[in-house]
């Protein structure tokens, strides 16, 4: 007889309803899964006959069929082994039943219990987007699932609770789950994850380099604290050892924590890729790392099964370029796309997959092959051809979705130790007001900060003073630069503005700005 | 307008002598001014067997000359033409001190301003110059810009066109002496800049207007180039150029002459390393053409200048990059102690006004 039991299946972030019919019909004994199931799918068979038989449930003797509809969308993860294991039993009763208003969703070890699988948050997400809001999940995703407001969840730790939960009917279902969640609650303290409380918690234990602990570098510190106000990309261009990755770090620090709204989003992509929801971060942003080995497509995302790249992983947060020089080029010439549109088109088994991916690019990168060109006069043994070559590892399309662009020394011996810089407290405070104004300043746009501000609306949010105006024109006409340099220096100078919490844009801002132009090479090729 | 008469008498003078001095001072000595001298010539009072060779008598016909001087004066007079005669005192003085100055100048522009700079530089070149010649020649010109000193040149192709040109685009006052009338502008191509001289400079000929370019009339614009200045900068001459013609004139009016080194087997620059070889002065940087001249003192008038229109850390960061020379943000931060912030504005103000130059290496230092 057939039994019906709703699932989700994970296609890059996002995930989407799958129904699991089971039949029975009489016949020499054989089991089957159909549906375009992928290698994982398949070993499911093995697991369930094995957590059955483990937990005491009767493999049935007949011809099965479980089929994963819809049928024509390819199905990876191990997500299916509950749902599938769950319809096979109430198959067995031999009347057809029906559980499509509970979503079910986990692995099941040998042994019949459940084990954590990726991608629980965008289930529970789909789920309430359709019209269900009860869920089953394994206990190591509850939490993941009660991010998600207005569901009710159910942590099964095996395949006999999952079976007995499905039978409780709605009213019954639905008391357990808040009586579970008020349980969770108290042991946290009565407070819910992910909200404001949180959050101070969390704020406090994390682990950030602060600013006041790095000694000199006041130039580049202001320029990270207008890239963090402005959401602006950064790149600095230094010696070797004059502290480029130490500032990177302290940088993620005075970022503003998430809204809500951006914190979810960051959840549902972390869940897609299993990495796990306490990872100590709260609504801090995410950080990552990028080795210069990297390839593209772990960058960008892509591969079969779909991988989630870096990139999306650094949504709503800064991805970290070290030693951007030694990164293959087309590895960087990949960031186009995604530093314009803020999102990036993978393919996906055919399928066009549309992953989030709306970071702040910061940049490592020496000046030359040597790396001392900023150093004392003699230090440097490069050619100019060699350290034009070099900055052209970095091409004029990225170089020039870069705002703002800084040079970095070593700080010399006797510059140590002349006291503490600001902390990253207080400079994040200000950072947070500037957004603040930012946000208020563009409620009806799609954007809310000045990195992100297009050509169309450019005109309307940073007018300009008749001073300023022929301030601008005579740098261009000194310093010779293009429409595009033009417009980042006003969208810099309109980010300082904001962090003196200034609704006009001066021309000290204008000044500002242009300082973070960078070294422009003359033959081309142009490093920051 | 003019006072043709005047004019008319030197023009007189300098045409019954074909211009040498010696007899013109021979006449002068009798007569006092070139008007008595005219006057006398009207009534026949002068007998020209006095002064004037055998050869040169023969071919002289006083009535003419005079009817002459008259056209070229009105024709003057008509054209707007300025004119100035060796005892006006907008004749550039160091010319007059020479030999063999020419008695009477036209012009186009300001020529009192020659006299009223501080200092006066001949600039000269071949007309085919080299790469290196050229950006030599620019820069140093470039660099005097704001030093109150006249670039002399003589329009003509090659490094003179770039002299003037360099200095025309620098803000420094450039004269063009030429070998032709001053309203023939020659070679053609120069016509733009012909024309910025004649605004910004002055444009200088010892031939009266409408004079075509002949070979003969160069040497002798070479000798008023030379005349002109305190000191004659070859910048790049072969072995039998023209502008070791104007350095020979130099030499003979006891001026100064400044060259650059070439490598020695250019042809394009034997005549300059030649010159360095019999002691003419090495340059090989702006500020050694600024000592040449006399002119490297503290306190440029366009210091005053700067006083008035930057604020206090942008004097003090320009103050710094002047007396230290390349230095990279973070050290001009830690030496003025001034807000990061606010020497990154400093820096921008400065680059914009063309005060300082960031380089390759991030660093800046002053123009």
């Amino acid at each position: 007889m057939i039994s019906k039991i709703t699932t989700f299946g994970l296609s890059g972030t996002r995930a989407f309803r799958v129904t699991v019919e089971t039949d029975i019909t009489k016949g020499i004994p054989y089991f089957e899964i159909v549906g375009l199931g992928s290698e994982t799918v398949r070993e499911s068979r093995k697991r369930i006959r094995s957590a059955m038989i483990n937990r005491g449930f009767e493999l049935p003797a007949g011809h099965v069929t479980q089929n994963l509809a819809p049928a024509d969308v390819r199905k990876a993860g191990t997500g299916f082994d509950l749902p599938l294991a769950a319809g096979l039993i109430k198959a067995k009763g031999g009347r057809p039943e029906t559980y499509e208003n509970i979503g079910v969703i986990g692995e099941l070890s040998l042994d019949g219990s459940t084990v954590a699988v990726k991608g629980v948050l965008p289930a529970v997400v789909c789920g309430k987007e359709s019209g269900t809001v009860d869920f089953i999940v394994p206990s190591g995703n509850y939490k993941e699932a009660l991010l998600c407001p207005g569901v009710n969840v159910y942590p099964a730790a095996d395949l006999r609770e999952t079976l007995e939960a499905l039978d409780l009917g709605r009213d019954e279902f639905r008391r357990r789950c808040a009586e579970i969640k008020r349980k969770e609650d108290v042991l946290k303290n009565g407070t819910d994850p992910g909200t404001a409380a949180d959050c101070e918690e969390v704020t406090a234990v994390a682990g950030y380099y602060d600013f006041a602990d790095v000694f000199g570098q006041e130039g580049p510190k202001r320029a990270l604290e207008i890239a963090a106000a402005g959401k602006h990309n950064v790149l600095m261009t230094g010696s070797p050892g004059c502290g480029k990755t130490l500032l990177a770090k302290c940088f993620a620090g005075i970022l503003p924590d998430m809204s809500f709204d951006e914190y979810f989003q960051v959840m549902q992509i972390y869940s897609s890729c299993g990495i796990p929801l306490d990872s100590g971060n709260g609504r801090r942003r995410p950080f990552r790392t990028i080795h210069h080995g990297i390839t593209r497509s772990a960058l960008i995302g892509g591969g079969k099964p779909l991988e989630i790249g870096e990139i999306s992983l650094a949504h709503n947060g800064v991805i970290f370029f070290d030693e951007l020089s030694e990164t293959p080029k087309t590895v960087i010439e990949s960031l186009r796309q995604p530093l314009e549109d803020k999102k990036v088109f993978v393919s996906n088994y055919g399928t066009r997959e549309i992953l989030p991916a709306d970071f702040i690019f910061v940049g490592a990168a020496n000046p030359c092959p040597c790396g001392n060109l900023f150093e004392k006069p003699g230090k440097c043994t490069c050619t100019q051809a060699a350290i034009a070559n070099y900055s052209s590892r970095i091409s004029g399309a990225i170089l020039d979705r870069i705002d703002i662009k800084i040079n970095m020394r070593s700080v010399s011996g006797e510059k140590i130790g002349t006291g503490k810089g600001e902390s990253s407290a207080n400079i994040k405070k200000r950072v947070e007001n500037a957004r603040n104004l930012q946000r208020e300043r563009y409620k009806d746009e799609k954007f809310n900060a000045n990195g992100d501000i297009d050509n169309i609306h450019y005109v309307k949010a940073c007018a300009l003073t008749a001073p300023c105006r022929k301030m601008l024109e005579k740098a261009a006409d000194s310093m010779g630069f293009s429409v595009r340099s033009y417009d980042k220096t006003v969208k810099v100078a309109r980010t300082i503005a904001d962090l003196e919490e200034r609704e006009q844009i001066s021309e000290d801002d204008i000044l500002e700005s242009l300082s973070y132009r960078g070294t422009e090479m003359s033959a081309g090729g142009v490093l920051a | 307008m003019i006072d043709i008469e005047k004019y008319a008498a030197c023009y007189f003078l300098n045409r019954i002598t074909r211009g040498r001095q010696s007899i013109q001072e021979k006449i002068l000595m009798e007569f006092v001014s070139p008007e008595n001298v005219w006057t006398a010539g009207r009534s026949g009072e002068i007998d020209y067997a006095q002064y004037l060779s055998e050869t040169v008598l023969e071919k002289t016909d006083a009535d003419a000359f005079m009817k002459e001087s008259l056209t070229v004066m009105n024709r003057v007079n008509a054209e707007g033409t300025g004119v100035v005669s060796r005892y006006d005192s907008d004749y550039p003085a160091l010319l007059k001190e020479c030999s063999g100055s020419p008695m009477l100048l036209y012009y186009e522009g300001k020529i009192g301003d020659i006299n009223r700079c501080c200092s006066r530089l001949a600039v000269v070149g071949s007309r085919k110059c080299t790469i290196y010649g050229r950006e030599m020649c620019v820069k140093m010109v470039s660099s005097l810009a704001g030093k109150d000193i006249c670039v002399v040149s003589g329009l003509a192709r090659g490094i003179d066109s770039f002299a003037h040109k360099a200095a025309v685009d620098a803000g420094v006052f450039t004269a063009a002496v030429l070998g032709c009338g001053t309203n023939v502008i020659y070679p053609r191509e120069n016509a733009g800049l012909y024309n910025r001289i004649k605004e910004n400079g002055v444009i200088i000929s010892e031939q009266p207007p409408d004079t075509q370019p002949l070979k003969q009339y160069f040497p002798a614009r070479n000798r008023i180039i030379a005349g002109i200045s305190e000191a004659t900068f070859a910048v790049e001459a072969g072995l039998s150029s023209g502008a070791l013609i104007t350095v020979n004139f130099a030499l003979d009016a006891g001026r100064d002459v400044l060259t650059i080194p070439h490598r020695i087997d250019s042809p394009e620059g034997a005549g300059c390393n030649d010159l360095l070889k019999s002691g003419a002065l090495m340059i090989t940087s702006p500020r050694d053409v600024l000592v040449a001249l006399g002119c490297e003192t503290e306190e440029s008038p366009e210091a005053e200048v700067l006083d008035e229109t930057l604020d206090k850390n942008q004097r003090e960061v320009l103050g710094l990059l002047k007396l230290n020379g390349d230095l990279f943000e973070d050290e001009i931060t830690y030496e003025t102690e001034i807000e990061s912030r606010d020497v990154k504005r400093a820096l921008s103000a400065l680059e914009i006004f063309g005060f300082i130059k960031k380089d390759l290496s991030g660093r800046f230092h002053a123009v």
